[in-house]
């Protein structure tokens, strides 16, 4: 946590703890007035507050107006190329998740992790979804569950959604997002990357895992999303 | 919004305990706790960390209760 000093919030939370500690301290033993220690409590306590709670956050409709906008760019793509196949999400190069979209069938999907990036080839498109950034800033540990990464990804960092459950089966993995706030209204991106909470799910899998995430599909039904991906379990080469 | 409910709920807790004539540190304390506790979930403020705050008054609220049991048990 870094602190601004130039920062109105961070220069009265400081002023208010400076001054109520000892102020409380004083009160309490020398003059022996529970008032004045109890005032002197209070504005240690409302300091701290202060100093906790950012002067200018950035609403959350504005963070996730720019994931969905990061959808623009990608349906252009996936519309010049006319790609319609499901994507593979990819383990990160660069902390950056990123997702192969096949033009041809019967591609190796164990060798995609390893072969050389480039956005446009004769087999595929390579594009950086919006859950790749997320993923990078909000900063999952490595040893977390498929459940608890996802949760806290788009529950408490990103509030895209109420809930998340993840289960497990074999390779396959179905996510059941509960009553999402994201969505995106783009046609192929949505076919291919899934919708914003799909490609957030994907990125979270490929990156905890370092494996790569088929994209299988998803369903709508009542505030519920479920969607499927199979992880890819690759063997050393 | 959430700052200046906090305040002033604050401060008016201590004038109405001081009117009352409470001389319990505890007393406070444990007001201050629920203050803190019910604006935060009211506004659900965001931060720049861990709510530390809230972990020092779970703490505190833990003790003073402690220490009641131990006086009624006593």
């Amino acid at each position: 946590m870094r602190l601004d000093l130039s920062d109105r919030y961070v220069a009265l939370g400081l002023g208010l703890m400076v001054f109520g500690a000892p102020f409380g301290v004083f009160s309490y033993y020398v003059l022996g007035n529970v008032t004045l220690a109890a005032m002197g409590m209070a504005c240690v306590i409302l300091g701290s507050v202060f100093l906790l709670t950012p002067a200018s956050p950035v609403p959350l409709d504005v963070v996730r107006s720019m994931v969905e906008g990061a959808n623009v760019n990608i349906e252009a793509l996936l519309e010049e190329f006319d790609v319609v196949n499901r994507g593979v999400y990819l383990p990160p190069r660069d902390g950056r998740v990123f997702c192969f979209i096949p033009v041809v069938d019967g591609f190796d999907v164990g060798r995609l992790a390893s072969r050389p990036l480039r956005l446009v080839s004769g087999d595929g498109l390579t594009v950086f979804p919006p859950g790749s950034e997320v993923v990078r800033l909000a900063g999952i540990g490595d040893e977390v569950g498929l459940e608890d990464a996802l949760s806290y990804v788009l529950v408490d960092y990103l509030e895209a959604a109420e809930g998340v459950k993840v289960v497990e089966s074999g390779s396959n993995v179905v996510v059941q997002v509960v009553r999402p706030v994201v969505d995106s209204s783009f046609v192929r991106v949505q076919g291919c990357l899934g919708s914003t909470v799909a490609s957030v799910a994907g990125s979270v899998f490929a990156s905890l895992r370092s494996v790569p995430v088929c994209f299988l599909g998803e369903e709508s039904v009542d505030g519920l999303v479920n969607l499927r991906f199979r992880l890819e379990r690759v063997g050393q080469e | 919004m959430y700052l200046s409910v906090q305040a002033l709920a604050t401060l008016g807790t201590v004038v109405a305990l001081s009117a009352l004539g409470e001389s319990r540190l505890e007393v406070f304390f444990s007001l201050f706790t629920v203050i803190h506790f019910a604006s935060s979930a009211l506004f659900r403020p965001r931060r720049r960390w861990f709510d530390i705050t809230g972990g020092v008054f779970f703490m505190g609220f833990c003790y003073i209760v402690l220490m009641k049991v131990i006086d009624i048990i006593g």
